[in-house]
């Protein structure tokens, strides 16, 4: 017969797996606010020092356009997608905790249905022993 | 005019009512013997617990164990069968002193010994329930509790105890079963 329990050892692994998941989403989101805060200041300064670049004027109009465009949208740039990404990337993460609490549940039912078969045939045992005992009582 | 049975083929034959009486009763031991015997007789008892006990009629099989015990008062299973009824019935302590009881009285007596090794493993004394258990191997010569005795072996040695709750007993929970 099976030893009964390990679900304190799966619940420790969903902790840790929920755990990893919230910090690989707050790394994702430091590592966009840093980038975008890298990306707004390079595109200020390309169109600071462009003009003084020999033929850097259409440099400097590009990144005038794309800063003027990044102001214009809401979130700036290249938020919009980053948002899309994040969110997938929580489903996914949602998802696998999901499958996780799925597959545990699902070996708690088996453990469930094997205790029951256990306990059902050692009483039906003890039943058809004491019958029988009965049966052939003799002095 | 009625046709005997007994009587010649054809052969016509007057029969009063006490004889009818008296054929009835013939016929009727025929087909189940008179329990004069006592150890028929509380075997008799015993089969009805056990079947009340199957039907949750506690009550009852407390009252058909106890005539069994006293048509057989030297038999160990009567009472054997008495602590098994108060285990069934979650009175646990009520059944471990019944029961040790009859491990004393009669240790080479098997049935005595499976039921007190159960009522120490519902108890949650599994290390008296082990040695329980180890004298029903030695008692039980004639192997008629051979598949209870493995079965509770081997829940004994499977048997996480840290991960089982405190036993249940009804007395605790002021529930008179």
């Amino acid at each position: 017969m099976p030893k009964i329990n390990n679900n304190a050892s799966a619940n420790a692994n969903l902790a840790m797996e929920q755990q990893r998941a919230n910090e690989t989403s707050d790394r994702k989101e430091k590592f966009g606010k840093v980038f975008s805060g890298v990306a707004t200041v390079a595109l200020k300064t390309t169109a600071t020092v462009a003009p003084l670049v020999p033929g850097g004027v259409i440099v400097g109009k590009a990144a005038e356009g794309v800063q003027r465009l990044r102001e214009n949208r809401p979130g700036g740039l290249g938020d919009g997608p980053q948002d899309q990404i994040d969110k997938m990337w929580a489903m996914q993460q949602e998802n696998q905790v999901f499958n996780m609490q799925y597959m545990q549940l699902q070996q708690s039912i088996q453990a469930d249905n094997r205790n029951f078969s256990t306990m059902s045939n050692l009483l039906k045992v003890r039943h058809d022993t004491a019958k029988s005992a009965i049966n052939n009582m003799h002095a | 005019m009625r046709l005997d049975s007994r009587a010649g083929k054809g052969q016509h034959t007057n029969i009063t009512a006490t004889e009818k009486t008296e054929m009835y009763r013939h016929e009727q031991q025929k087909e189940e013997p008179e329990l004069t015997d006592g150890l028929e007789a509380a075997r008799c008892e015993l089969r009805r617990a056990w079947l009340q006990l199957g039907y949750a009629d506690i009550e009852g099989a407390r009252a058909s164990c106890a005539r069994a015990k006293s048509l057989e008062p030297d038999h160990p299973l009567p009472p054997s069968i008495e602590g098994a009824i108060e285990l069934a019935a979650g009175n646990l302590r009520q059944a471990l002193a019944k029961l040790r009881a009859v491990t004393k009285r009669w240790p080479d007596a098997p049935c005595g010994h499976v039921y007190y090794t159960e009522a120490c493993l519902l108890m949650g004394r599994f290390k008296q329930a082990q040695r329980a258990l180890d004298k029903a191997d030695e008692a039980d010569t004639q192997e008629q509790w051979t598949e209870q005795r493995q079965d509770l072996r081997e829940l004994l040695e499977n048997l996480d105890a840290s991960a089982l709750p405190a036993p249940l007993e009804l007395e605790t929970l002021g529930v008179n079963a």
